[in-house]
């Protein structure tokens, strides 16, 4: 069967109720063209978003001639037709992604110009963050109603922003736990959408990305309501998402991608030597080393349960969480000389460099190799630039790594290859 | 129940609710500026772009370190308020909340202005001395911006003027 006509047959199904729109969709974006059925989506998303604002810019320029009554039903005009476009969608083309991602950009738009004109018309002087923070609480229910996962960045940008603004102006832990409490719901939508999909599908990836990097913010928020310099409970957060990641070895997760990195980017910083001579902003509070110490045996209890069958996984999470305790130990207590601090974390940093490139070679994993070249690299270069060394070496040693980093993948890229050739044929009878 | 009808029976509420946030953002200022204690508060004022930005003139002086963000209203004999104190706890009488908890700053600061009336009042405030004050009504710590006056004048008047 074509998948023309076997698309033609989920569309009926969907008509006589034999299968749930739900599943229609699954099947659907299944067998049609992946590429262009998603680039189809993205072209729909931008032509509303540029449609709302259009819409919005044509009231703009006739703004200050109209009357408050005028003004005032201009400004519910869009978030009116996003309502009117949500109940279309679900009455008449609930089955159609597109339509619901569309619709729900457009509504969501809607919310956001409805608020800020009615704010403007009305002189409200509603503080930034409270009006992004009232539009994204307003988003909340289109996103889950619509099913649809494209305003879930708008939100989460919203609630973060409102987060980190009022922690920055009034640390407290209530305002801490309400940001907890909305990051909460907006993965609750990335895990039911990834449940209808059986956490497969392109859609649930994206939310993925997104509710990995807003829980970055809780961290982030965590060191506003604490009012301290938390890096070392970064270190922590980035092993707990590298265990989370499992024995899963796919980089488009952001699990192991972010967490990876994130782990190399905060001992990166370490290994400056300058980083420890900030005496401005110290790791003083008992509780952010406590915290610290939890996060990191987190990290180690989750990538025991998750990861014990892979070594180096799991000694790369407890590489982490060690490390992390490590600094936060070193910043509680003081450091008289941080020279001594740099060159052992210099020395954890390239044995994980070591580790990932050794790793790649033997799983042909580019990505992991190139992780540990970039990071080796990142150490040489950074060592280079800060002492007096002449600038004939210094080109040289960037030739020398840049040849390197060539090499490496031509090999891997060639080891690759052949292991696809020596790959048996499958009898399609 | 089809899938269908559910969400549209729950779309129903969301949407009466997503109407009714405006509305009620309206008729919290309208109350205000209807029931709320009216105050006149000296500024200092310059344009920046389409709005007027301002301070508390330095007589009120506001700006008070320390903990507490709640400060307190009270009226000198000339007629003009000042805040009198900056509290942690809610003071009694009329009180404003700073934003910012241990470095109590005004909560309005802004006054936005027509497009065309940019030219006049930006000469106006560049001279020193310009006599500058705001209207506000507060109610339960909501305070919204009523007027801003300059020589006497509601600042849409001096530029009708001009």
């Amino acid at each position: 069967m074509t998948n023309k006509k076997l698309l033609k047959e989920i569309s009926a199904w969907e008509r006589e109720n034999i299968i749930t729109p739900d599943a229609a969709d699954t099947l659907r974006e299944r067998y049609s063209a992946g590429g262009k059925n998603t680039l189809i989506t993205i072209f729909s998303i931008l032509g509303s978003v540029l449609i709302g604002t259009g819409v919005v810019l044509l009231f703009a320029t006739n703004w200050k001639n109209m009357s408050l009554t005028a003004k005032t039903l201009v400004s519910f005009l869009p978030l009116v037709i996003g309502q009117c476009l949500a109940v279309f969608t679900v009455a008449r083309k609930y089955g159609s992604t597109l339509f619901r991602e569309s619709a729900a950009i457009l509504y969501t738009a809607g919310i956001f110009a409805t608020v800020a004109m009615i704010s403007s018309s009305f002189r409200l002087g509603t503080r930034s963050e409270i009006y992004v923070l009232i539009c994204a609480l307003m988003c909340l229910p289109v996103i889950y109603l619509l099913d649809a996962v494209s305003p879930l960045i708008v939100y989460y940008a919203a609630v973060i922003f409102w987060g980190i603004d009022t922690l920055r102006s009034s640390a407290s832990f209530s305002g801490f736990g309400l940001l907890v409490i909305f990051i909460l719901l907006g993965m609750l939508f990335s895990f039911i959408t990834g449940k209808k999909s059986e956490f497969s599908s392109a859609r649930y990836t994206y939310t993925l990305w997104l509710s990995v990097a807003a829980s970055f913010f809780i961290v982030v928020a965590l060191a506003q309501a604490l009012d301290a310099n938390l890096m070392s409970l970064f270190l922590g957060y980035f092993a707990i998402i590298f265990a989370i990641a499992g024995l899963d070895s796919d980089y488009s997760s952001p699990f192991r991608t972010v967490g990876s990195i994130g782990c190399m980017v905060i001992i990166f910083i370490f290994s400056i030597n300058r980083s420890w001579d900030n005496d401005d902003d110290p790791i003083s509070s008992l509780l952010c080393l406590a915290l610290t110490v939890i996060f990191a045996a987190a990290a180690v209890i989750i990538s025991v349960i998750r990861q014990r069958e892979d070594i180096f996984k799991l000694i790369f999470v407890i590489g982490g969480a060690i490390s992390s305790v490590i600094v936060a130990l070193v910043g509680f207590f003081g450091v008289n000389n941080g020279f001594f601090v740099s060159v052992a974390v210099n020395i954890i940093l390239i044995a994980m460099a070591i580790g990932f490139i050794a790793r790649g070679a033997i799983k042909t994993e580019m990505i992991t190799t190139n992780i540990g070249l970039v990071t080796a690299g990142g150490i040489i270069a950074a060592r280079i630039i800060d002492d007096n060394i002449d600038i004939v070496i210094k080109s040289l040693v960037f030739i020398a790594m840049g040849s390197a980093l060539l090499l490496v993948n031509r090999s891997l890229l060639k080891k690759k290859r052949s292991a696809v050739i020596e790959l048996p044929e499958v009898d399609e009878k | 129940m089809k899938k269908k009808t559910v969400i549209i029976m729950l779309l129903i509420p969301v949407i009466l609710a997503q109407l009714a946030v405006p509305m009620f953002l309206i008729h919290e200022k309208n109350d205000v500026i209807r029931n709320g204690s009216q105050y006149k508060f000296r500024i200092s004022a310059w344009v920046v772009g389409n709005t007027i930005s301002f301070d508390l003139n330095d007589s009120n002086n506001t700006m008070f370190g320390g903990p507490g963000k709640y400060g307190k209203i009270a009226v000198a004999d000339d007629g003009f308020a000042y805040i009198s104190e900056v509290t942690a706890e809610k003071p009694a009488g009329d009180y404003v909340v700073s934003e910012n908890d241990g470095y109590f700053y005004f909560p309005l600061s802004e006054y936005s202005l027509n497009e065309k009336a940019y030219d006049a009042v930006f000469k106006k405030l560049s001279n020193y001395g310009t006599d500058c004050y705001i209207t506000v009504r507060v109610k339960n710590s909501r305070i919204y911006l009523e007027n801003l006056f300059v020589d006497g004048m509601t600042v849409e008047q001096y530029v009708a003027g001009n």
